[in-house]
Parts: C-alpha cells; sequence; structure tokens
C-alpha cells in the first residue's frame, strides 16, 4: 500500500529527503487518488447520507411552502385593507371645482339676453366681476373670434 | 482540481440548492483529504471510516450555514476536526495512553525485524498524538498521504510555508523521540 504513494517532485518528502523519517517508521498511507477504495467509500457515505439528504429536501420544500402560506396570510389582510383606502378616497375625495366657468359662443349668447346687452352684467351673471370698459371690449373680442360669419356684434348693434 | 471543473464552492451552492449530484462529487472530492484529517486523529481504521463518513453527515447537516463565497476546504477540514475530537472524546483518547518508558536497550532484542517495525510505527503512531493538532494533521497529510504542502494548505486554511513549518517541527519531534529507535534500525540494517 505504501508503495503506491507517489512522493514526487511536488511532495515535501521529496524536498527535505533527509529530513524526513524513514517511510517504514510512518503509518499507512491511504490509497492514491482514484483506487477504487475510494468509489466504493464514496458510495457507502452516498448511501450513509441518503436518510439526511431527504429529511433536509423534505424539509425546504416545507419550508418554502410554509413561507408561501404565511405570505398569503398576510396578503390577504393587506390587500383587502389597501381596498378599502382606495374606496375611502373615492368617497372622501371629490374631484376639484374649475375656477372659472368655461364660456361657449351658445353661453355667450343666452347670457347675452338675460343680461340685456350689457356687458358688465353679462359677466357679473356668470359670476365674473368686471369693469365695464374691458368688459365691454373682451366681449367685442370674443364675439369677433366666435362668430366670423357674423360681421355684425350685438354691442356694434347697440352702438348703431 | 482540473480546469473547468466546478469549484468547490459551487458544488456546495447546488448541494444546498437540492442537486445531490454536486454533493456526490464533493464526497468524492474531499473523502481521502478527510479520511487523512482524521486519521492524524484517530488510529483505528474503523473509527478513522466512522468519522469520516460522520464528517460528511455533519457537513450535509450544515450546509445551508455555510456561506459560498469562503472556502469550501477548510470549512470541511473544520467538521473533520470536530468529529476527529468528538470520536476521542467517545473512544479511548490516544494522546493520553501511556507510552512505555523503557528503552530499546531495556527490552529483549526484537526476533524479526517486521516486528520491530511494527513495534517503532506503534510508538510513532503514540508520539503523533502528542503533537500538536496542526503539525499533526500537516505532518499526516504531507509526509504520511504524500500530499504537496500546497495541497495540505489549501485543505487546512494555511499557507504552504505554514505547512512546511509544522511539517518540519513535527519531522524533528518524531526524531528526537524515537532516536533510540533509528540506532537501533540501523544495527538491524533497517
Amino acid at each position: 500500500m505504501n508503495d503506491e504513494i507517489d512522493h514526487g517532485p511536488e511532495s515535501d518528502m521529496g524536498s527535505a529527503a533527509a529530513d524526513a523519517l524513514p517511510r517504514e517508521w510512518m503509518p499507512e498511507a491511504a490509497p492514491p487518488d482514484g483506487h477504487p477504495t475510494w468509489d466504493s467509500r464514496t458510495a457507502r457515505i452516498m448511501v450513509a447520507v441518503e436518510p439526511e439528504w431527504a429529511r433536509l429536501r423534505l424539509g425546504a420544500r416545507e419550508r418554502a411552502a410554509s413561507w408561501l402560506s404565511e405570505m398569503g396570510s398576510w396578503l390577504r389582510p393587506a390587500a383587502a385593507l389597501a381596498a378599502a383606502a382606495v374606496a375611502l378616497l373615492f368617497l372622501v375625495v371629490e374631484p376639484p371645482a374649475s375656477a372659472a366657468p368655461i364660456l361657449t359662443t351658445d353661453d355667450m349668447a343666452l347670457s347675452l339676453i338675460v343680461s340685456d346687452g350689457d356687458p358688465v352684467a353679462l359677466w357679473a351673471a356668470l359670476g365674473v366681476p368686471a369693469d365695464p370698459v374691458l368688459a365691454l371690449l373682451t366681449f367685442e373680442d370674443h364675439g369677433a373670434m366666435a362668430a366670423p360669419a357674423s360681421p355684425t356684434t350685438p354691442s356694434e348693434e347697440g352702438i348703431r | 482540481m482540473a480546469g473547468g471543473e466546478d469549484s468547490d464552492e459551487t458544488l456546495a451552492r447546488r448541494v444546498q440548492t437540492g442537486d445531490r449530484q454536486a454533493l456526490e462529487r464533493l464526497v468524492r472530492r474531499y473523502i481521502r483529504p478527510v479520511h487523512a484529517v482524521v486519521a492524524s486523529f484517530l488510529a483505528d481504521t474503523t473509527q478513522v471510516e466512522d468519522a469520516a463518513q460522520d464528517t460528511f453527515l455533519r457537513a450535509l447537516r450544515a450546509i445551508d450555514r455555510y456561506d459560498p463565497r469562503r472556502p469550501f476546504a477548510p470549512w470541511l477540514y473544520q467538521i473533520a476536526r470536530n468529529v476527529a475530537r468528538n470520536h476521542i472524546a467517545a473512544h479511548a483518547v490516544r494522546s493520553t495512553d501511556p507510552l512505555p518508558m523503557e528503552g530499546p536497550e531495556a527490552r529483549e532484542p526484537a526476533p524479526d525485524l517486521a516486528a520491530e517495525r511494527a513495534e517503532i510505527r506503534e510508538r510513532v503512531e503514540k508520539q503523533l498524538g502528542r503533537l500538536p493538532e496542526q503539525r499533526r494533521t500537516a505532518f499526516r497529510l504531507v509526509d504520511v498521504d504524500g500530499m504537496a504542502a500546497e495541497e495540505a494548505g489549501r485543505i487546512m486554511g494555511l499557507s504552504p510555508g505554514t505547512v512546511r513549518a509544522h511539517v518540519h517541527h513535527a519531522r524533528r519531534q518524531l526524531r528526537d523521540a524515537l532516536a533510540e529507535y533509528a540506532a537501533v534500525t540501523k544495527d538491524h540494517g533497517g
């Protein structure tokens, strides 16, 4: 068995042969790498660890399953809570009111009738306090843009 | 380890994920060094076999706690040491066995050289048991099992220089303890 051990140049036995003890004094060396005895010992160890291997794999699967179920039990109430929060948000928060009314040509015409041709009254009817001169100018500009086909604005008609 | 082969750490990581083949490859790769390590603690062959098997079993149990960023060999070596120590505690403690105090001159000359060599080996085994742990393991790996200092150092987590120093001190210590046998062996032509 001892003869199978290669004490070649990479071994420290060779580099310090004078220092080394006589080989026959040494305890019996293990068989070298690749010896069939290592195959049989490996096989024996694999058989011996098999129950432990199975137990570990089973334990890992159980841990994974319990982790998922724990996550599920935590996620369900969390999801319900989130849904309730979103619903509450819709109930409590109203959409912001627009700062100023958007005027259309039709609105303008109807308001004009109501205001009896008075631009200040017209703007007042729309909730906008207006200077009489500026109100008139604004109204004329708007009328000119909104109805280019009609060259006569109500204010012009009034002037005539 | 040949080029292109998976590293120990890669294999250990695969064992952690449930790869049985990786486990077998690690066992195959380390069975000889593990045997050598536990043999540096235990004299009995059966105990060595049991301890080697136990080492892999415990390594498997602890594999989830192994950090693959750290070298695998010293981690396994520590387990092997602990297992061997436990075996020593559980069985007869070799290092505390009393050595026969009489020298070679006080005993009958050995009728047979082989018998005498066997006796010397037994004495070497006992002296080995008295060496400090790392010195003993380094001696076992390098001088007995013919491992290179670099490989022994990789397994023990030491530099090759430290391993060589351990081996050197072990040789000197053993030589000093067995000086009288050296003379006898010379007389017998051994």
